[in-house]
């Protein structure tokens, strides 16, 4: 830090290329360079009394913007939980159906939606991010096999088994065929390969 | 206020201790709150990282923000909405999967609506027991989070102890509408208000409240 503004000021050091760039933003916005800064300034204590980082809430909120624009809504868990545990026994295979469909789905907005990144890895941290009744998620790629494993403290058994189709669901349509898989309440494993390309084509032309 | 606020430092302005110069990299000096430098300059500390490290990373971030069309604020505000929610049991699902069970529930003509009621009345407590000050205040902002896939959503106090709960979607099926408005009768019962006037139709909702329920 410097000295050397005026009374009740500071100068700090920054990159003159980021600077020129909030210029521009300050600019835009109608507002001085100094309210422009001393606003961020004041974002970045907000956020650390919130126990997180700047960069940190946005890439949240990327995530959440995601999520937001696939029609995804907040609800209590409670009462969705009721709702699920009432019909799961009698509408079973339906309702797995109808979650399988629903993950195809949304895999496919990820693909159409994630041109230039790994649709795998921004499920993981959609997951990690917007599952909010997970304890744990992890997702690991290699030579074509992904391993998935989902553990939550909280999810009943019903919620349990129907997160695992709404999974098969999303790798199905992000090119994966299942190849084991696991579930207890709470804990899911599952082990995807990667579809060949040819026959992703087959399946394509048969649809 | 200032009205030059940067200045060009060239290569030969004070570095950081332990900081790596590019000399590559032309620095500028901008001028900001004296508090809030001193605030930020501890914060790196105890993050061990340098201030012009701290800055530099704040700094990346506005202008990811800004190029997204937001301010920080905006997203410093949208992650406590959520984290809020989050916090009071909130989950996120996929919308039409919900209004599936919904319909599922309607149709068999299974009471699903007293659990939403009773969960209705449990975060009206919950709201009452955070800001017990102002528990509908608390409830009004708690409720950014809930709307988040409604068009229209608005609690107005009307004077004279009288509320006004206002909530459009038009993809809202029938069965859906109902239990929301439900689950908020719920709520503003567990605040203290008692529900006078209700209409319900395929997305839309209008609840009418005079102070006094079970919470009050």
């Amino acid at each position: 830090m410097a000295k050397g503004a005026s009374k009740g000021a500071k100068l700090i050091r920054v990159p003159g290329e980021l600077v020129s760039m909030l210029m521009e933003a300050a600019n835009r916005e109608g507002r001085t360079f100094y309210d422009y800064t001393v606003e961020a300034l004041e974002q970045m204590l907000k956020a650390h009394e919130m126990k997180q980082s700047l960069k940190k809430m946005v890439e949240f909120y990327e995530l959440m913007e995601i999520q937001r624009q696939a029609r995804l809504a907040l609800t209590p868990m409670d009462a969705l939980n009721c709702l699920i545990a009432r019909h799961y026994s009698e509408d079973k295979e339906a309702l797995q159906q109808k979650w399988y469909e629903s993950g195809e789905w949304y895999g496919k907005y990820l693909v159409v939606r994630l041109r230039d990144q790994d649709p795998v890895d921004v499920f993981k941290r959609l997951l990690a991010a917007s599952r909010w009744d997970l304890d744990e998620v992890s997702v690991s790629k290699s030579d074509g096999a992904v391993q998935l494993r989902c553990v939550s403290f909280l999810l009943p058994l019903e919620n349990t088994e129907l997160l695992m189709r709404f999974l098969e669901g999303v790798m199905h349509s992000l090119g994966y065929e299942v190849r084991k898989r696991e579930c207890m309440k709470g804990v899911i494993t599952m082990e995807f390969e990667e579809r060949e390309k040819g026959k992703e084509g087959e399946e394509a032309k048969a649809e | 206020m200032l009205s030059i606020n940067f200045r060009d430092e060239g290569l030969s302005g004070i570095e950081e201790p332990g900081l790596m110069v590019n000399s590559d990299v032309k620095r500028k000096l901008i001028a900001a709150r004296e508090d809030l430098v001193e605030k930020i300059d501890k914060m790196a500390k105890r993050r061990r990282l340098s201030l012009y490290g701290l800055v530099n990373e704040l700094l990346e971030q506005a202008v990811r923000v800004d190029a997204m069309g937001l301010t920080l604020k905006e997203i410093v505000d949208q992650h406590g909405v959520l984290e809020a929610a989050r916090k009071a049991g909130f989950t996120i699902t996929i919308e039409s999967l919900l209004y599936d069970v919904v319909e599922r529930a309607f149709k068999s003509g299974r009471r699903v609506a007293k659990k939403w009621y009773e969960t209705g009345q449990w975060y009206g407590k919950y709201y009452s027991a955070r800001q017990p000050e102002d528990p509908l205040d608390a409830f009004k902002k708690a409720v950014a989070a809930l709307t988040w896939n409604v068009s229209e959503f608005d609690i107005a106090d009307e004077g004279g102890g009288k509320v006004t709960v206002r909530c459009v979607s038009p993809r809202f099926p029938l069965s859906y509408t109902e239990l929301l408005s439900t689950f908020l009768e719920g709520t503003l019962d567990g605040l203290g208000y008692e529900c006078i006037a209700k209409d319900v139709f395929m997305g839309v909702i209008k609840l009418t409240f005079k102070r006094g329920g079970e919470g009050g």
